[in-house]
C-alpha cells in the first residue's frame, strides 16, 4: 500500500508528540475559563476527570489502530461498516477537520491582532499562516511530526518559565475548596471541557503510520496523561493567580498571566509579548495538523491518493471559511458548534467501530473453533 | 577516451583534417600498439605533437642496439629519476653489462630483460593500447617504448610540485592538530590513513570529468558505514557526466539532494582529524585531487556546529562553547529582525528608560527602522566581502575604515542611530562564531529574509521567518538522513553530542541517525572482522 513506506514511519515518541501538539491548540488556551464557569475551584477536578474520559476514548481509537496496522480509519471502517458507511464517516470527518482548521486560524488571527499587530488586517495574518501551513502539509505527515518535535520543547519550556514565575503572585487560598463539587454539575460540564481535549482524533490517521502498531496504545496513553497533567496544572495555577471572579472574564488566561506578571527592572512593561512567540509556534502546529487531516480526508473522499494538489485546493476554502464569522462572538458560536460535532464524532465513531470489530473478532474465533 | 577527444577536435578543426576525413575513423587511429617502435612512437606524436611540454626522447639500448623511447610531461615528473634509473641503465647497462653477455639478445627478449633487470624504479605497469597509456602519461608517469614489444611500459615517476602540509586557514583551532589537507590527493589519503590504520578502511579510486580526468577517492570504513549509503553515494558520483571537475565543491553540487536549499547538505573540511572522526562515525568522505577540501556526507545541521576542539578540550568547555555557537547563530539570523520589530511595532517591550533613549536616538534618523537596518547590514556585507578578497594587511585597513570610521560617521551624519550600530556589529561578530562558512552563509540569507518580514509584520513576521526556516530544515534530507536529526525526529541517545558535549566516556555509541552497521565503539577487533 502507498502508506507503507517502511523507512518513513512514525516512531512512538513522534506519535505521542504529534498527539500532544494536536490537543494543545486553542482549546487549551481558553480551558481554565471554561472549567470554572459553573464549578468554581472544582474546575480542577473537572479537568482531571474529563481527561480520564478522554483517555478512554483515545485508547479505543489506538486499539482500533493496532487491530488494523497500517490502516487509517477510512480503510478499516470500509471493512467494518461497508463502503457507504466509510464514505459517510469520511465526509463528516472532512467537515469537522476543515471546520476546526478554519476556526483555529481565525482565533489565531484575532489573538495576533489583539496582542501583536493591532492595525494589520486579519486577512493578511490568515493568509500568511495558511501559506506556511500549505508548504508543510504538502510534504506529508512525517515533516509535520518533525516540526511538532522541534516546536513542542520550546512551548513546554515557555510554559515552565511562566509557571515558575507566576508562583510569585499565586494565591493558594483560591484553591481551598476544590473538592467541594456537585457530581451532577460535573457530569453536565464534561462535554464543554472535553472540547479542550479535542485533537486526539489525529490518531485515527497517524496510527496508520506507526512503526510499531502494537505500542500505539502505550504511546497515545503517554500523550494523554501528559496533557491531563498539563491541563490540570494550568487550571489550578490560573485559579491561584487570577481568582475565580477575574478568571471568568479572561478568554486567554495563559497569555494574560504573562501580562499580569511584572519582572522587576529587567524587562519592559509588555513581557507577555515574548510568550506570544511560543504560542504562535504551538498554534501553527495545530493548524497544520488539522489542515493535513482535512486535505487527507478530501483526497480520500474524491477517491484519489495524491494529496499534494488538494493541499493547495483547500487553502482558499479554509481562508474563506475562516472569514465567515463577523466578530469574536460569532467565532465563539461557530467554534462551539464545530467542537460539539467533534465530541459527537470522537464518541460515536470509535464506539460503533469498536463494537462491530469486537463482534467480528468473536465471530471469527468461533468459526475457527468450529 | 582519447578517441572522443580526437573526434571532437576533428569536428571543430575541419580545415586542418580535411584529408583524414575521407578515411573511416578506425583506420586513422588504431589504438593498439604494434611491435614496430616507430609506429608506436609516432602514434603518441600524432596526438601530442602540438604540445611543447611533452618530451619525446629516442635512444638506443646497449642490448642489441634496440631502439627505445621515453615520453613524459615536463614538470610533472621527477627528471633525475628518469635520467638515472631509466635512460642511463638502458643505454649503458651498468652492472648487467659486466656479468652477462647481452650484446646478442634477441629483439623479443629485450623488453623482458629491461623490465626485470635494468629499470630500477618501484612502480611499473604495462598498457596494451594508447587509450590506457594516455591517462598515466598526462598524470606524470613516464611511457617507455621498446622496439619489438607491443605494449607500453608505464613507469611511476609522478612528481608534482606542491604546497606542503600547512595549518588550514579556514578552520583554525586553539588546541588540536595543525595539519590540513593540500591540493595533492596522495598527501590527503596519507593524512587519513595515518590516522586510521584499520585494514577495513577502504579508499576507492574513481576518475571523474571526461576531459579533466580528476582523481576522486571515496573513503569509508567497511563494517561501520552503511553499505547502502556507500552504494548510493558511489552511484551518484558515477552518474556525474561532465568534462570538468576540479574542486570538491563541484561534486558537492552535483550529488546533493536539494538544489534549491541555501543550506549545505554536505559538510566540507580542511582538517584531516575532522574527516577521520566522521569516518569513525560511519560517514563517507570524498577527496578530490586539486582541492584541499574533503567532503563529509551525510550531513545534518548539528554537525556544522561541532568543532574538533570541542572533543579535545574537557567536556564542560566544549559544551559551553557549543551552546555559545547556538546563541551566536540565533543572534546572527534574528538580531536585526528583532530590533526592527521591537523598535517599529512593539517599543513597549523595552524597559522604559531604554525605550526612551532609543526613541531619542531615532528621532534624528530620517529612515524607518527597516531601511536603516538594511543600509547598515549591506554596508557590513560589503566590508566583509571586500576584506575577504584583499591581501591581509589591506584587509585590516578596510576593517578599521569600515567598522570604526564609517560606523561613527554614519551616526554623526544622522544616517543611523547608535543602537542600530550596536545591533549590526553584534550580528556581524555572532555570524563569525559558526565554525562552518557554508552554514553561516545560509543564515546570512535568512537574516535578510527575516528583516524584511519583521519590517512588514513585526514580531509576528519574525515568527513566520523562524517557522519557515524550521519547516525547510525539517523537510531537508541529506542522503536519507534527516537534516534536523536527532532533534526532529527525536533520538534521545544522540543528544549527547548536539547542544551539549557530554563527557567522552558517554560517547561509546556512534550517532544512531547515521545508522552505522556497528553501533558501539568498544571491544573492537578490526583484523578479525575482515
Amino acid at each position: 500500500m502507498y502508506l507503507k513506506q517502511q523507512k518513513d514511519m512514525l516512531s512512538g515518541i513522534q506519535l505521542a508528540i504529534l498527539t500532544i501538539s494536536a490537543i494543545m491548540g486553542v482549546g487549551f488556551m481558553s480551558l481554565p475559563a471554561k472549567a470554572i464557569e459553573k464549578m468554581a475551584s472544582g474546575g480542577v477536578i473537572l479537568t482531571f476527570v474529563t481527561g480520564l474520559i478522554t483517555l478512554l476514548f483515545t485508547s479505543v481509537i489506538a486499539y482500533l489502530g493496532s487491530l488494523f496496522p497500517g490502516q487509517t480509519v477510512l480503510d478499516y471502517s470500509k471493512k467494518l461498516v461497508g463502503k457507504l458507511g466509510s464514505k459517510i464517516i469520511n465526509g463528516i470527518l472532512f467537515i469537522y477537520f476543515i471546520g476546526v482548521a478554519s476556526i483555529v486560524v481565525r482565533i489565531f488571527a484575532v489573538t495576533v491582532n489583539m496582542f501583536l499587530l493591532e492595525k494589520t488586517p486579519t486577512e493578511i495574518i490568515i493568509g500568511t499562516i495558511l501559506v506556511l501551513s500549505a508548504y508543510l502539509v504538502q510534504n506529508g505527515i512525517n515533516p509535520l511530526a518533525r516540526i511538532c518535535e522541534a516546536f513542542l520543547p520550546i512551548v513546554i519550556i515557555a510554559l515552565g518559565i511562566l509557571t515558575v514565575v507566576s508562583l510569585t503572585i499565586f494565591d493558594i487560598r483560591e484553591l481551598y475548596s476544590f473538592w467541594q463539587i456537585d457530581i451532577l454539575t460535573l457530569l453536565k460540564e464534561i462535554p464543554s471541557v472535553m472540547l479542550a481535549y479535542l485533537g486526539f482524533e489525529v490518531l485515527f490517521f497517524a496510527g496508520a503510520f506507526a512503526a510499531r502498531p502494537k505500542k500505539l496504545i502505550t504511546y497515545s496513553a503517554v500523550a494523554i496523561v501528559f496533557c491531563i497533567t498539563l491541563f490540570t496544572l494550568t487550571t489550578a495555577i490560573s485559579i491561584g493567580v487570577f481568582g475565580i471572579d477575574k478568571l471568568k472574564y479572561s478568554p486567554y488566561p495563559t497569555l494574560e498571566m504573562a501580562r499580569a506578571i511584572s519582572f522587576p527592572g529587567v524587562f519592559g512593561e509588555r513581557f507577555d509579548i515574548l510568550f506570544a512567540v511560543p504560542w504562535i509556534f504551538n498554534i501553527f502546529t495545530t493548524i497544520s495538523i488539522f489542515y493535513y487531516l482535512a486535505t487527507y480526508n478530501v483526497t480520500r473522499l474524491v477517491g484519489l491518493k495524491n494529496y499534494r494538489p488538494f493541499s493547495y485546493l483547500i487553502l482558499p476554502l479554509i481562508y474563506l471559511l475562516s472569514l465567515i464569522p463577523q466578530d469574536i462572538g460569532e467565532v465563539n458560536k461557530y467554534s462551539i458548534w464545530v467542537s460539539y460535532l467533534g465530541v459527537a464524532v470522537v464518541v460515536t465513531v470509535p464506539g460503533i467501530l469498536l463494537v462491530i470489530a469486537l463482534i467480528r473478532k468473536k465471530g471469527e474465533k468461533k468459526s475457527e473453533k468450529v | 577516451m582519447v578517441k572522443i577527444i580526437k573526434k571532437n577536435k576533428r569536428e571543430t578543426k575541419n580545415d586542418d583534417q580535411e584529408k583524414d576525413k575521407n578515411l573511416p575513423p578506425e583506420e586513422q587511429v588504431s589504438s593498439n600498439f604494434s611491435k614496430n617502435f616507430d609506429d608506436n612512437f609516432n602514434k603518441f606524436k600524432a596526438y601530442l605533437k602540438d604540445s611543447d611540454d611533452i618530451v619525446f626522447r629516442q635512444f638506443t639500448s646497449f642490448i642489441s642496439n634496440i631502439k627505445c623511447g621515453v615520453i613524459f610531461v615536463d614538470g610533472m615528473v621527477d627528471k633525475s629519476l628518469i635520467q638515472l634509473h631509466i635512460i642511463q641503465p638502458i643505454m649503458w647497462g651498468g652492472a648487467l653489462l659486466e656479468e652477462q653477455k647481452v650484446q646478442d639478445v634477441k629483439k623479443e627478449q629485450a623488453a623482458a630483460l629491461i623490465v626485470e633487470r635494468i629499470i630500477s624504479v618501484a612502480e611499473l605497469k604495462e598498457a596494451e593500447d594508447i587509450d590506457k597509456a594516455m591517462l598515466p602519461l598526462l598524470s606524470g608517469e613516464t611511457i617507455l617504448l621498446i622496439d619489438g614489444y607491443d605494449k607500453a611500459i608505464v613507469i611511476g615517476t609522478r612528481h608534482l610540485e606542491s604546497r606542503g602540509v600547512e595549518e588550514p586557514p579556514t578552520e583554525a583551532v586553539v588546541r588540536g592538530p595543525r595539519d590540513g589537507f593540500t591540493e595533492t590527493i596522495r598527501f590527503n589519503t596519507a593524512l587519513l590513513r595515518r590516522r586510521i590504520r584499520d585494514p577495513n578502511f577502504v579508499m576507492r579510486n574513481m576518475t571523474l570529468g571526461r576531459r579533466t580526468k580528476t582523481n576522486v577517492v571515496l573513503c569509508y570504513i567497511k563494517g561501520i558505514a552503511q553499505p547502502e549509503l556507500v552504494d548510493k553515494i558511489e552511484k551518484k558520483i558515477k552518474d556525474i557526466d561532465t568534462d570538468d571537475i576540479h574542486e570538491a565543491g563541484q561534486i558537492e553540487q552535483y550529488i546533493e539532494d536539494n538544489k534549491l536549499s541555501p543550506f549545505p547538505q554536505i559538510q566540507n573540511t580542511e582538517r584531516p582529524d575532522k574527516a577521520a572522526t566522521a569516518l569513525m562515525e560511519g560517514r563517507v568522505v570524498i577527496l578530490v585531487d586539486g582541492s584541499p577540501f574533503a567532503l563529509i556526507l551525510p550531513a545534518n545541521l548539528y554537525q556544522f556546529f561541532q568543532s574538533p576542539e570541542d572533543y579535545y578540550e574537557r567536556w564542560i568547555i566544549g559544551s559551553l562553547l557549543r551552546s555559545l555557537r547556538w546563541i551566536g547563530s540565533l543572534l546572527a539570523t534574528f538580531a536585526p529582525a528583532l530590533y526592527i520589530a521591537v523598535v517599529s511595532y512593539h517599543p513597549e517591550m523595552l524597559p522604559t528608560t531604554l525605550a526612551l533613549s532609543v526613541a531619542a536616538d531615532r528621532e534624528l534618523v530620517p529612515f524607518p527602522a527597516i531601511i536603516e537596518a538594511l543600509l547598515m547590514e549591506i554596508t557590513i556585507e560589503l566590508l566583509r566581502e571586500a576584506g575577504a578578497r584583499l591581501p591581509k594587511p589591506i584587509g585590516q585597513t578596510i576593517g578599521i575604515v569600515g567598522g570604526i570610521i564609517i560606523g561613527d560617521a554614519a551616526v554623526r551624519a544622522g544616517i543611523t542611530s547608535p543602537s542600530m550600530v550596536v545591533v549590526v556589529s553584534i550580528t556581524a561578530i555572532a555570524s563569525f562564531i559558526i565554525p562552518s562558512y557554508s552554514v553561516a552563509i545560509a543564515f546570512r540569507v535568512f537574516r535578510f529574509f527575516s528583516m524584511f518580514l519583521a519590517g512588514i509584520l513585526g514580531l509576528y513576521g519574525v515568527c513566520i521567518a523562524f517557522i519557515l526556516i524550521n519547516i525547510h530544515l525539517v523537510i531537508l534530507k541529506s542522503f536519507g538522513v534527516n537534516y534536523m536529526a536527532p532533534v526532529a525526529p527525536v533520538q534521545l541517545r544522540d543528544w549527547k553530542d548536539v547542544i551539549l558535549r557530554l563527557p567522552i566516556q558517554y560517547m561509546k555509541r556512534r550517532p544512531e541517525y547515521i545508522n552505522p552497521v556497528d553501533i558501539d565503539r568498544y571491544e573492537q577487533d578490526p583484523v578479525k572482522e575482515m
